[in-house]
């Protein structure tokens, strides 16, 4: 029996194929992807583990020794350590400085160069160090002082690092982190923020611990926030987890897909072997012999297919991809994980392929040898539903003939189906995701910010330095501050950003004038507006230094960046909170050159095209999904048709003998194949959308929400590639229905 | 000329180590409104012999011609053609379109030949007409094989092939069907050939052609075929 399983898989070796390379697909996406994300997991918390990261920061506007030493003496503080950090920007660059001391917390690991130590010189952060070519003993300057490098550094906190929300992707080349003696911070030209960092016991109570520390430093204290919270590491742990469900969902479909392929080939297959069947059971074989006997082929190709796919997964498509999302984070190096996750899914897909291949195969076993060789089907057929209608009469002739075929096995109709609703569903993700970003970042830089310049400033401007700057401007503008607010929800705080305009036209929020906004009205974002699960006209509790504010949901805002809250200058300083913007939006480019105040610029266009550099990072992700989409459209609908062809294989040789032309009989078979292509075409595109919208909100991250879109000509392009590959199908039929031999076709049973 | 002439037809076929004969010159002739029954056991070469005389396959070697056409040196669209216009096929095991209803069955002939009859007028002469719109899984064998018989009658063929059109049905439908089909010889002048291993329907033959091992051992002219009624089956 052996010998006749693996003749029979060498013979059948096409249909076998199609099993194969599902599961194949299958376990090389899942265990690539998986593999990926448990390596972005295990590194980043060493990272985190390694660097000693403080839980909680405290901003302060000054240090002040006396209120140190009441904060350690706090139950719950176990460690304090200072920091300052500040902003330097100029029109190239754009890095946060930070000083460093003795304390262990928080504290950068060198990466090449000198120990962190009082003298005087800088340490770069490694990516900004190697895309700007810098030598370990060059000078980098800040405001015209000259620093030494005298090493490089990578520290957690920073595993994601943009200049700012505007950028969706990490520029190494044009910003970074620094770290400097305190000693040396001190003498710097820049606008710092005291930090003080805490490392709290395991028991530590946040609201407890807020309200101490907003006792003890009083009108010092700024925002008390915790580490994890912090941007760059929750966009790193955000994106393990979004790749941890892009292994799931994919591998689910795919396994999906792999289970209606075996049991489409195993069908086929089985119905070619009938009279073997009959045969074995006539010689005396038993029933659980010829059951283990075709129960093998599943196995034997699918756990041939899985385990191979499990093999190469990590081996092939992981160092891809760490080569295209890895890149976007910094870490010292990436741990080499070993999970059994992937031996456990090849054990699941073979187990699966098993009990599907029972669907076709027991029904036939069970039998006498006699009913088993019985060539017609003893099937009773019923009319089709749509017979019963008028309609039914206007019908062509060779459309009712399909449309019943079509009902005489729902189940393969349904494969069919599924086939090209799959090649569709597939081909609107892998176009559909490269047009939503292009689509969000086009909706962001064309639609909201109508600015030509973004002008930064060194540090936040009060009224008089805004009336002075603004005097120097003779075109259009808008005066923008961002910063972190904590919004309370369920007895949580979250960090979120609050974005607040003066009166102009250079950042336009979709469905909402800022100007309509009053009294304590506010603006959210619609993907924030889900996250905190309040819809229009909700209030929300915001804390603002040691206050707590209501505001009212005006209008939630349907938009890709800036995520978070919005506030007009009215409605902010109406608070009370002082309005501080940091940045100038200009009509028109080149308005203020020289005035001090400035840090640096950001042309509009120069930051789109920056944004679109996104759009090659997923092409990888793009061409993989189409490859998949080709896969699962050719594999599974020609498992379906050469099904079809093998149930109405007699109907044509009995058309051809009755003198029907190649073409006509060609013409009967393209017919149901156009047909149930096109129900998978038809249902493809809902489908396709709802699985764009699924996967589009997997890749948003809480700073930029993709908003899921596919254009007209990618609908095209998708519903092309599935012409083909009908066509390619069509092809590989006529082939086989050309070669009928109708006299053998035709010869009866004995 | 006769109306099929077939002059030292040979047919081989070839396995992966040998050729294998399953005729070796044939040769008889036919007249136009004969009944023919080319009789044989399992392996003489009856069905390659039908298959060769409707145009499903072509000799090796020799000459076969109807109505004066050189078949034997058709392409294949010229047989696809010859089929269409001038052959009707009744199949031991019917082969009926299982989802077209028998009427529906017939009439997909009408739609292909030149000069076809109603397929309902047929199906009322096989005395089906109270069974047009069943499905062929609703019918019995015979009324199946009364179908098959109308859809090759339809296309008002000249030359109608049966391949064992008994070999399915009891006796007594089994008589029914040849009746059916003497009278489409007798009254419309079709020719008829029938294939079967079975001695008691050779009785009624206009003809005899005996098979065995490719060749033919007996050609025989019947001036007083047997009634089918005194037919012992």
């Amino acid at each position: 029996m052996f010998r006749k399983t693996f003749r029979d898989l060498r013979k059948n070796w096409i249909s076998f194929l199609s099993v194969f390379l599902m599961s194949f697909i299958c376990l090389f996406i899942f265990t690539g992807i998986f593999h990926l994300s448990q390596q972005m997991d295990a590194t980043g918390k060493q990272f985190v583990q390694d660097s000693n990261l403080a839980d909680s920061t405290l901003s302060l506007t000054n240090f002040s020794e006396q209120k140190e030493q009441q904060t350690k003496k706090l139950a719950n503080v176990a460690q304090i350590a200072r920091r300052s950090v500040g902003r330097y920007q100029n029109d190239e660059l754009s890095m946060t400085i930070l000083s460093f001391n003795h304390s262990s917390i928080s504290k950068p690991q060198v990466i090449r160069g000198a120990k962190l130590a009082n003298r005087a010189g800088i340490w770069l952060d490694e990516d900004f160090f190697q895309a700007n070519n810098y030598q370990l003993g060059d000078d980098f300057l800040i405001e015209e002082q000259s620093y030494r490098i005298l090493g490089t550094v990578r520290q957690a906190e920073f595993i994601y690092h943009t200049e700012s929300e505007d950028q969706p992707l990490p520029n190494h080349k044009k910003s970074g982190y620094a770290y400097l003696s305190e000693e040396n911070f001190d003498h710097l030209p820049i606008y710092p923020t005291r930090q003080l960092l805490l490392k709290t016991n395991k028991e530590n109570n946040m609201p407890w611990l807020e309200k101490e520390l907003s006792n003890i430093w009083a009108e010092d204290y700024l925002q008390l926030n915790q580490t994890n919270d912090a941007t760059g590491l929750s966009i790193f742990f955000d994106r393990v987890t979004q790749i941890q469900r892009l292994a799931f969902l994919f591998s689910s479909l795919f396994l999906l897909l792999t289970l209606i392929t075996i049991e489409a080939t195993m069908r086929r297959f089985v119905k070619q072997q009938q009279l073997q069947i009959a045969t074995l059971k006539a010689q005396g074989f038993s029933r659980l012999t010829i059951l283990f006997h075709y129960l093998s082929f599943g196995m034997i190709v699918s756990f041939l297919g899985s385990s191979l796919g499990c093999l190469l997964g990590p081996k092939l498509l992981l160092p891809a991809l760490l080569s295209v999302i890895g890149n976007q984070f910094s870490v010292p190096s990436w741990l080499d994980v070993q999970t059994s996750l992937g031996y456990l899914v090849v054990a699941i897909v073979t187990l699966f392929s098993m009990l599907i291949t029972l669907i076709p195969v027991l029904p036939l076993v069970g039998q006498l040898p006699a009913t088993i060789m019985q060539k017609q089907s003893t099937q009773r057929f019923k009319r089709v539903w749509l017979e019963q209608t008028k309609f039914w009469s206007y019908l062509p002739f060779s459309l009712q003939w399909t449309l019943r075929d079509i009902q005489r096995n729902l189940r393969r109709a349904v494969l069919g189906i599924f086939g090209a609703m799959g090649c569709m569903l597939l081909l609107i993700a892998a176009l559909g995701i490269k047009d939503s970003i292009n689509f969000s970042l086009d909706s962001v830089f064309n639609d909201t910010y109508r600015y030509e310049e973004k002008v930064n400033f060194k540090k936040p401007l009060d009224g008089q330095e805004q009336h002075s700057t603004a005097q120097a401007a003779s075109t259009d503008y808008q005066w923008l501050e961002q910063q972190s607010v904590n919004v309370l929800k369920d007895s949580k705080e979250q960090t979120v950003t609050a974005t607040i305009v003066s009166e102009g036209n250079q950042l336009r929020l979709p469905e909402l004038d800022l100007k309509d906004l009053t009294a304590n009205q506010v603006g959210l974002s619609e993907a924030l507006a889900k996250r905190l699960n309040v819809t229009m006209g909700d209030t929300l509790y915001i804390k603002l230094k040691q206050q707590i504010l209501p505001v009212y949901i005006k209008k939630i805002v349907p938009i890709s960046s800036p995520q978070g809250l919005f506030f007009s200058q009215n409605t902010w300083e109406n608070m009370k909170q002082p309005f501080e913007p940091q940045s100038l939006l200009l009509d028109e480019k080149d308005q203020l050159t020289s005035l001090p105040v400035i840090a640096s610029r950001n042309e509009k266009q120069q930051q789109f095209k920056d944004s679109q550099k996104l759009i090659e990072g997923i092409m990888m992700i793009v061409s993989l999904l189409i490859l998949a989409a080709l896969a699962l459209g050719i594999t599974i609908m020609m498992n379906c048709h050469l099904l079809i062809f093998s149930e109405r294989f007699i109907e044509f040789a009995t058309l051809k003998v009755l003198g029907f032309t190649k073409r006509e009989v060609l013409a009967l078979s393209f017919l149901e194949t156009s047909l149930l292509t096109l129900l998978g075409w038809l249902l493809g595109l809902p489908a396709g959308r709802l699985f764009l919208n699924a996967y589009v909100a997997m890749v948003s991250t809480d700073q930029q929400q993709y908003l899921p879109h596919i254009s007209f000509q990618s609908l095209t392009i998708a519903s092309l590639v599935l012409l083909v590959c009908m066509l390619l199908v069509q092809a590989y039929l006529n082939s086989r229905i050309n070669r009928i031999d109708f006299a053998v076709a035709l010869k009866p049973a004995e | 000329m006769k109306y099929i002439q077939a002059i030292k037809l040979k047919k081989n076929y070839r396995t992966a180590t040998e050729e294998i004969p399953a005729l070796t010159d044939v040769s008889f002739s036919l007249d136009k409104g004969e009944f023919t029954v080319i009789l044989g056991p399992s392996g003489s070469g009856k069905t390659t012999l039908l298959n060769l005389l409707g145009g499903m396959d072509l000799p090796t070697s020799g000459e076969l011609f109807v109505q004066q056409e050189p078949i034997h040196s058709y392409k294949e669209n010229e047989l696809t053609n010859y089929r269409r216009k001038n052959v009707g096929f009744i199949f031991q095991f019917y082969n009926l379109i299982p989802t077209l209803t028998a009427l529906e069955n017939v009439a997909i002939t009408q739609k292909i030949a030149d000069d076809p009859f109603q397929a309902r007028d047929i199906l009322e002469k096989v005395q089906l007409s109270h069974r047009l719109m069943n499905f062929p899984q609703e019918l019995s064998g015979g009324e199946q094989q009364r179908v098959s018989i109308a859809r090759a009658v339809c296309k008002n063929p000249q030359l109608i092939l049966c391949d064992e059109p008994t070999g399915a049905l009891d006796s007594e439908t089994g008589k029914q069907v040849l009746r059916l089909l003497k009278e489409m010889a007798t009254i419309q002048g079709h020719t008829i050939i029938v294939v079967t291993h079975s001695a008691s329907i050779a009785q009624i033959a206009d003809r005899v052609i005996h098979l065995k091992d490719g060749t033919i051992i007996e050609n025989i002219q019947q001036s007083h075929p047997l009634q089918i009624d005194e037919v012992k089956w």
